[in-house]
Protein backbone atom coordinates (compact mmCIF):
# COMPACT_ATOMS: atom_id res chain seq x y z
CA UNK A 1 0.00 0.00 0.00
CA UNK A 2 2.18 3.26 -1.28
CA UNK A 3 1.94 6.26 1.01
CA UNK A 4 -1.33 8.25 -0.43
CA UNK A 5 -4.11 5.37 -0.07
CA UNK A 6 -2.38 4.97 3.99
CA UNK A 7 -3.14 8.82 4.28
CA UNK A 8 -6.47 8.46 2.55
CA UNK A 9 -7.40 5.07 4.81
CA UNK A 10 -5.85 7.49 8.12
CA UNK A 11 -8.57 10.15 6.93
CA UNK A 12 -11.69 8.03 6.38
CA UNK A 13 -10.70 6.47 10.18
CA UNK A 14 -10.26 9.53 11.39
CA UNK A 15 -13.62 10.68 9.79
CA UNK A 16 -15.37 7.71 10.93
CA UNK A 17 -14.04 8.24 14.84
CA UNK A 18 -15.04 12.16 14.77
CA UNK A 19 -18.56 10.96 13.48
CA UNK A 20 -18.90 8.78 15.87
CA UNK A 21 -17.91 11.42 18.72
CA UNK A 22 -20.44 13.61 17.01
CA UNK A 23 -23.32 11.14 17.49
CA UNK A 24 -22.17 10.44 21.24
CA UNK A 25 -21.98 14.03 21.87
CA UNK A 26 -25.60 14.76 20.10
CA UNK A 27 -26.92 11.81 22.10
CA UNK A 28 -25.83 12.93 25.28
CA UNK A 29 -27.14 16.27 24.30
CA UNK A 30 -30.67 14.73 23.78
CA UNK A 31 -31.04 13.24 27.30
CA UNK A 32 -29.44 16.50 29.00
CA UNK A 33 -32.58 18.28 27.71
CA UNK A 34 -34.30 15.93 30.37
CA UNK A 35 -33.97 17.59 34.72
CA UNK A 36 -34.04 14.00 35.43
CA UNK A 37 -30.27 13.25 34.54
CA UNK A 38 -27.58 14.27 36.63
CA UNK A 39 -24.49 15.29 34.55
CA UNK A 40 -23.01 11.76 36.43
CA UNK A 41 -25.76 9.84 35.14
CA UNK A 42 -24.97 10.76 31.89
CA UNK A 43 -21.36 10.20 32.33
CA UNK A 44 -21.56 6.20 33.07
CA UNK A 45 -24.10 6.01 30.81
CA UNK A 46 -21.99 7.40 27.67
CA UNK A 47 -19.40 5.05 29.35
CA UNK A 48 -21.58 2.63 29.09
CA UNK A 49 -22.69 3.29 25.27
CA UNK A 50 -18.78 4.06 24.43
CA UNK A 51 -17.83 0.32 25.94
CA UNK A 52 -21.06 -1.13 24.25
CA UNK A 53 -19.72 0.57 20.93
CA UNK A 54 -16.34 -0.94 21.27
CA UNK A 55 -17.28 -4.62 21.48
CA UNK A 56 -19.93 -4.62 19.02
CA UNK A 57 -16.94 -2.90 16.63
CA UNK A 58 -14.99 -5.24 17.69
CA UNK A 59 -17.26 -8.02 16.09
CA UNK A 60 -16.45 -6.21 12.82
CA UNK A 61 -19.83 -3.74 12.91
CA UNK A 62 -18.90 -0.55 11.67
CA UNK A 63 -19.03 2.53 13.16
CA UNK A 64 -22.94 3.70 12.76
CA UNK A 65 -23.84 -0.03 12.98
CA UNK A 66 -22.45 0.13 16.24
CA UNK A 67 -23.49 2.72 17.62
CA UNK A 68 -27.19 2.42 16.35
CA UNK A 69 -27.46 -1.14 18.26
CA UNK A 70 -25.61 0.32 21.38
CA UNK A 71 -28.07 2.74 21.64
CA UNK A 72 -31.16 0.46 21.07
CA UNK A 73 -29.34 -1.61 24.05
CA UNK A 74 -28.95 1.17 25.90
CA UNK A 75 -33.31 1.87 26.20
CA UNK A 76 -35.15 4.25 24.42
CA UNK A 77 -34.77 8.18 26.09
CA UNK A 78 -38.26 8.11 27.53
CA UNK A 79 -37.85 4.87 29.10
CA UNK A 80 -34.23 5.81 30.67
CA UNK A 81 -35.86 8.98 31.60
CA UNK A 82 -38.32 7.25 33.74
CA UNK A 83 -35.78 5.11 35.67
CA UNK A 84 -33.75 7.73 36.41
CA UNK A 85 -36.76 10.03 37.42
CA UNK A 86 -37.70 7.19 39.65
CA UNK A 87 -34.12 7.79 40.63
CA UNK A 88 -33.36 11.27 41.01
CA UNK A 89 -37.16 12.07 41.87
CA UNK A 90 -36.97 12.65 45.92
CA UNK A 91 -33.53 14.23 46.28
CA UNK A 92 -34.59 17.85 47.60
CA UNK A 93 -35.42 20.97 46.95
CA UNK A 94 -32.67 21.79 44.13
CA UNK A 95 -34.73 19.03 41.97
CA UNK A 96 -37.67 20.43 42.18
CA UNK A 97 -36.66 23.85 41.81
CA UNK A 98 -34.88 22.30 38.32
CA UNK A 99 -38.09 20.92 37.62
CA UNK A 100 -40.29 23.46 38.58
CA UNK A 101 -38.36 25.77 35.98
CA UNK A 102 -38.09 23.41 33.20
CA UNK A 103 -41.63 23.33 33.96
CA UNK A 104 -42.89 26.61 34.40
CA UNK A 105 -39.87 28.84 33.52
CA UNK A 106 -40.44 29.91 30.08
CA UNK A 107 -44.54 30.51 31.22
CA UNK A 108 -43.12 32.67 34.39
CA UNK A 109 -40.31 34.64 32.04
CA UNK A 110 -43.59 35.62 29.43
CA UNK A 111 -45.58 36.51 32.79
CA UNK A 112 -42.11 38.97 33.82
CA UNK A 113 -41.33 40.24 30.21
CA UNK A 114 -45.67 41.43 30.15
CA UNK A 115 -44.67 43.38 33.33
CA UNK A 116 -41.72 45.30 32.10
CA UNK A 117 -43.32 45.97 29.27
CA UNK A 118 -46.16 47.92 30.76
CA UNK A 119 -44.43 49.24 33.18
CA UNK A 120 -42.17 50.73 30.03
CA UNK A 121 -45.64 51.88 28.34
CA UNK A 122 -46.68 53.31 31.38
CA UNK A 123 -43.18 55.56 31.88
CA UNK A 124 -43.26 56.51 28.10
CA UNK A 125 -46.96 57.05 28.89
CA UNK A 126 -45.58 59.75 31.43
CA UNK A 127 -43.24 61.34 29.39
CA UNK A 128 -46.19 62.06 26.88
CA UNK A 129 -48.22 63.65 29.57
CA UNK A 130 -44.79 65.87 30.86
CA UNK A 131 -44.53 67.05 26.99
CA UNK A 132 -48.20 68.23 27.21
CA UNK A 133 -47.46 70.31 30.48
CA UNK A 134 -44.35 72.43 29.11
CA UNK A 135 -46.34 75.41 28.48
CA UNK A 136 -44.32 78.05 26.24
CA UNK A 137 -44.02 81.11 27.69
CA UNK A 138 -44.54 83.47 25.39
CA UNK A 139 -48.20 84.36 24.95
CA UNK A 140 -50.18 83.02 21.67
CA UNK A 141 -47.49 80.50 20.96
CA UNK A 142 -48.33 76.81 21.01
CA UNK A 143 -47.09 73.33 21.39
CA UNK A 144 -44.93 72.15 18.47
CA UNK A 145 -47.45 70.05 15.94
CA UNK A 146 -45.41 66.77 16.33
CA UNK A 147 -46.07 66.90 20.54
CA UNK A 148 -49.23 67.61 19.79
CA UNK A 149 -50.18 65.07 17.68
CA UNK A 150 -47.88 62.43 20.09
CA UNK A 151 -49.71 63.16 23.07
CA UNK A 152 -52.46 62.59 21.35
CA UNK A 153 -52.25 59.19 20.48
CA UNK A 154 -50.52 58.49 23.63
CA UNK A 155 -54.36 57.65 24.67
CA UNK A 156 -53.87 54.31 22.95
CA UNK A 157 -50.96 52.73 24.40
CA UNK A 158 -52.46 50.90 26.75
CA UNK A 159 -53.28 48.42 23.65
CA UNK A 160 -49.97 47.23 23.57
CA UNK A 161 -49.60 45.95 26.94
CA UNK A 162 -53.09 44.63 26.75
CA UNK A 163 -52.43 42.48 23.73
CA UNK A 164 -49.38 41.31 25.40
CA UNK A 165 -51.68 40.20 27.97
CA UNK A 166 -53.44 38.62 25.87
CA UNK A 167 -50.18 36.62 24.19
CA UNK A 168 -49.50 35.53 27.46
CA UNK A 169 -52.36 34.32 28.65
CA UNK A 170 -52.48 32.10 24.98
CA UNK A 171 -48.42 30.97 26.21
CA UNK A 172 -50.26 29.91 29.82
CA UNK A 173 -53.10 28.05 28.76
CA UNK A 174 -52.55 27.14 24.97
CA UNK A 175 -48.89 26.49 24.05
CA UNK A 176 -46.60 23.74 25.09
CA UNK A 177 -44.61 24.72 28.09
CA UNK A 178 -41.40 23.08 26.82
CA UNK A 179 -40.80 25.79 23.76
CA UNK A 180 -38.32 28.46 24.48
CA UNK A 181 -40.14 31.46 22.80
CA UNK A 182 -39.63 33.92 25.88
CA UNK A 183 -36.64 35.55 24.02
CA UNK A 184 -38.80 36.52 20.86
CA UNK A 185 -40.99 38.07 22.55
CA UNK A 186 -38.70 39.84 24.69
CA UNK A 187 -37.15 41.36 21.51
CA UNK A 188 -40.94 41.98 19.82
CA UNK A 189 -41.94 44.03 23.41
CA UNK A 190 -38.42 46.21 23.31
CA UNK A 191 -38.66 46.85 19.72
CA UNK A 192 -41.97 48.49 20.58
CA UNK A 193 -40.49 50.19 23.46
CA UNK A 194 -38.06 51.33 21.18
CA UNK A 195 -40.37 52.56 18.53
CA UNK A 196 -42.94 54.27 20.93
CA UNK A 197 -39.95 55.39 23.15
CA UNK A 198 -38.16 57.60 20.39
CA UNK A 199 -41.05 59.49 18.53
CA UNK A 200 -42.20 60.38 22.70
CA UNK A 201 -38.58 61.68 23.64
CA UNK A 202 -38.73 63.90 20.36
CA UNK A 203 -41.76 64.99 21.00
CA UNK A 204 -40.75 65.93 24.78
CA UNK A 205 -37.81 67.57 23.55
CA UNK A 206 -39.48 69.57 21.13
CA UNK A 207 -41.14 71.76 23.74
CA UNK A 208 -38.34 72.11 25.75
CA UNK A 209 -36.00 73.81 23.31
CA UNK A 210 -38.76 75.54 22.57
CA UNK A 211 -38.81 77.37 26.25
CA UNK A 212 -35.04 77.01 26.26
CA UNK A 213 -34.89 79.44 23.19
CA UNK A 214 -37.36 81.83 24.17
CA UNK A 215 -36.00 81.99 27.54
CA UNK A 216 -33.38 85.07 26.68
CA UNK A 217 -36.25 86.89 24.89
CA UNK A 218 -38.94 86.64 27.80
CA UNK A 219 -36.07 87.09 30.06
CA UNK A 220 -34.97 90.77 28.27
CA UNK A 221 -38.57 91.73 28.32
CA UNK A 222 -39.31 91.42 31.58
CA UNK A 223 -36.15 92.71 33.01
CA UNK A 224 -36.59 96.24 34.59
CA UNK A 225 -34.48 98.63 33.02
CA UNK A 226 -31.44 100.21 35.51
CA UNK B 1 -36.35 -14.85 29.67
CA UNK B 2 -37.51 -14.56 33.31
CA UNK B 3 -40.54 -13.04 34.53
CA UNK B 4 -39.89 -8.93 34.74
CA UNK B 5 -40.54 -9.44 38.59
CA UNK B 6 -38.89 -11.86 39.15
CA UNK B 7 -35.88 -9.83 37.67
CA UNK B 8 -36.26 -7.16 39.76
CA UNK B 9 -35.98 -9.23 42.70
CA UNK B 10 -32.93 -11.26 41.88
CA UNK B 11 -30.96 -7.66 40.94
CA UNK B 12 -29.42 -6.26 44.21
CA UNK B 13 -28.42 -10.41 45.53
CA UNK B 14 -27.03 -10.79 41.77
CA UNK B 15 -25.39 -7.06 41.82
CA UNK B 16 -23.32 -8.25 45.40
CA UNK B 17 -23.28 -11.43 44.29
CA UNK B 18 -21.03 -10.69 41.21
CA UNK B 19 -19.23 -8.22 42.98
CA UNK B 20 -17.77 -10.50 45.47
CA UNK B 21 -16.21 -11.94 42.58
CA UNK B 22 -14.14 -8.42 42.27
CA UNK B 23 -15.28 -4.69 41.76
CA UNK B 24 -16.59 -4.10 38.22
CA UNK B 25 -18.36 -1.29 35.93
CA UNK B 26 -21.91 -1.43 34.65
CA UNK B 27 -21.09 -2.75 31.61
CA UNK B 28 -18.89 -5.45 32.67
CA UNK B 29 -21.41 -6.16 35.14
CA UNK B 30 -24.42 -6.92 32.67
CA UNK B 31 -22.25 -8.84 30.27
CA UNK B 32 -21.65 -11.46 33.55
CA UNK B 33 -24.97 -11.79 34.28
CA UNK B 34 -25.85 -12.68 30.84
CA UNK B 35 -22.99 -14.64 30.34
CA UNK B 36 -23.81 -16.95 33.62
CA UNK B 37 -27.74 -16.52 33.19
CA UNK B 38 -26.73 -17.91 29.50
CA UNK B 39 -28.91 -15.14 27.79
CA UNK B 40 -31.84 -15.79 30.49
CA UNK B 41 -31.54 -12.17 32.61
CA UNK B 42 -31.31 -9.21 30.61
CA UNK B 43 -31.09 -6.55 32.21
CA UNK B 44 -31.19 -3.25 31.06
CA UNK B 45 -28.79 0.05 31.61
CA UNK B 46 -31.96 1.67 32.48
CA UNK B 47 -32.73 -0.70 34.59
CA UNK B 48 -29.41 -1.02 36.70
CA UNK B 49 -27.78 2.31 37.01
CA UNK B 50 -30.78 3.46 39.61
CA UNK B 51 -30.33 0.27 41.70
CA UNK B 52 -26.61 0.50 41.58
CA UNK B 53 -27.36 4.07 42.83
CA UNK B 54 -29.65 3.31 44.76
CA UNK B 55 -27.55 0.63 46.65
CA UNK B 56 -25.17 2.78 46.98
CA UNK B 57 -26.85 5.22 48.83
CA UNK B 58 -27.72 2.26 51.24
CA UNK B 59 -24.45 1.76 51.79
CA UNK B 60 -24.02 -1.78 50.30
CA UNK B 61 -21.98 -0.90 47.53
CA UNK B 62 -19.41 1.74 46.84
CA UNK B 63 -17.95 3.34 43.79
CA UNK B 64 -14.95 4.91 42.00
CA UNK B 65 -14.38 7.12 38.98
CA UNK B 66 -11.07 5.84 37.84
CA UNK B 67 -9.17 5.42 34.46
CA UNK B 68 -9.18 1.88 32.61
CA UNK B 69 -6.55 0.47 30.26
CA UNK B 70 -8.14 2.07 27.50
CA UNK B 71 -7.65 5.76 28.73
CA UNK B 72 -11.42 6.13 28.95
CA UNK B 73 -13.07 7.10 32.81
CA UNK B 74 -15.25 4.13 34.23
CA UNK B 75 -17.13 3.93 37.30
CA UNK B 76 -15.70 1.30 39.12
CA UNK B 77 -17.85 -0.54 42.13
CA UNK B 78 -17.18 -2.66 44.74
CA UNK B 79 -19.19 -4.51 47.69
CA UNK B 80 -19.05 -3.10 51.16
CA UNK B 81 -19.19 -4.58 54.39
CA UNK B 82 -22.78 -3.87 54.77
CA UNK B 83 -23.24 -5.17 51.71
CA UNK B 84 -21.91 -9.00 52.45
CA UNK B 85 -23.95 -9.13 55.46
CA UNK B 86 -26.83 -8.15 53.18
CA UNK B 87 -25.95 -10.63 50.65
CA UNK B 88 -25.59 -13.16 53.25
CA UNK B 89 -29.26 -12.69 54.49
CA UNK B 90 -30.05 -13.17 50.24
CA UNK B 91 -28.75 -15.86 50.34
CA UNK B 92 -30.41 -17.45 53.02
CA UNK B 93 -34.06 -16.56 51.63
CA UNK B 94 -33.16 -17.40 48.24
CA UNK B 95 -31.93 -20.76 48.97
CA UNK B 96 -35.36 -20.87 51.71
CA UNK B 97 -37.11 -20.52 48.78
CA UNK B 98 -35.43 -22.51 46.30
CA UNK B 99 -35.37 -25.26 49.08
CA UNK B 100 -38.97 -25.12 49.40
CA UNK B 101 -39.55 -24.99 45.80
CA UNK B 102 -37.37 -27.97 45.22
CA UNK B 103 -39.19 -30.12 47.57
CA UNK B 104 -42.39 -29.15 46.53
CA UNK B 105 -41.46 -29.88 42.50
CA UNK B 106 -39.44 -33.57 43.87
CA UNK B 107 -42.35 -35.76 44.10
CA UNK B 108 -44.32 -33.97 41.17
CA UNK B 109 -41.11 -34.74 39.04
CA UNK B 110 -40.83 -38.18 39.98
CA UNK B 111 -44.36 -39.09 39.59
CA UNK B 112 -44.55 -37.05 36.46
Amino acid sequence: MDGRSLNALKIMAASIEFNLNDAFRLWREQLSQSPHFRPENLDELESHLRDSVTVLQSKGLSADEAFLIGTRRVGKDAALEEQFAAENGGRGWRDTAWRLIHRYGNKVIHLLIVLYFTIGCFFVWGCGQIARMIHPIEPGRGLPGFTVLVCGLTRFWYVLPVLSAFYVGYVWFRKGGSSRSWFGFFAATTGCLVLLGLPTLVALLLPLIDFLNSLPHWLKEHTPPQ
Amino acid sequence: MLSKELVAASTVPLVLSVLTEGETYGYALIQRVRELSEGKIEWTEGMLYPVLHWMQKEGLIESEWREADTGRKRKYYRIRKEGRTQLKDERQQWMAVHSTLSKLWQPQSSSI
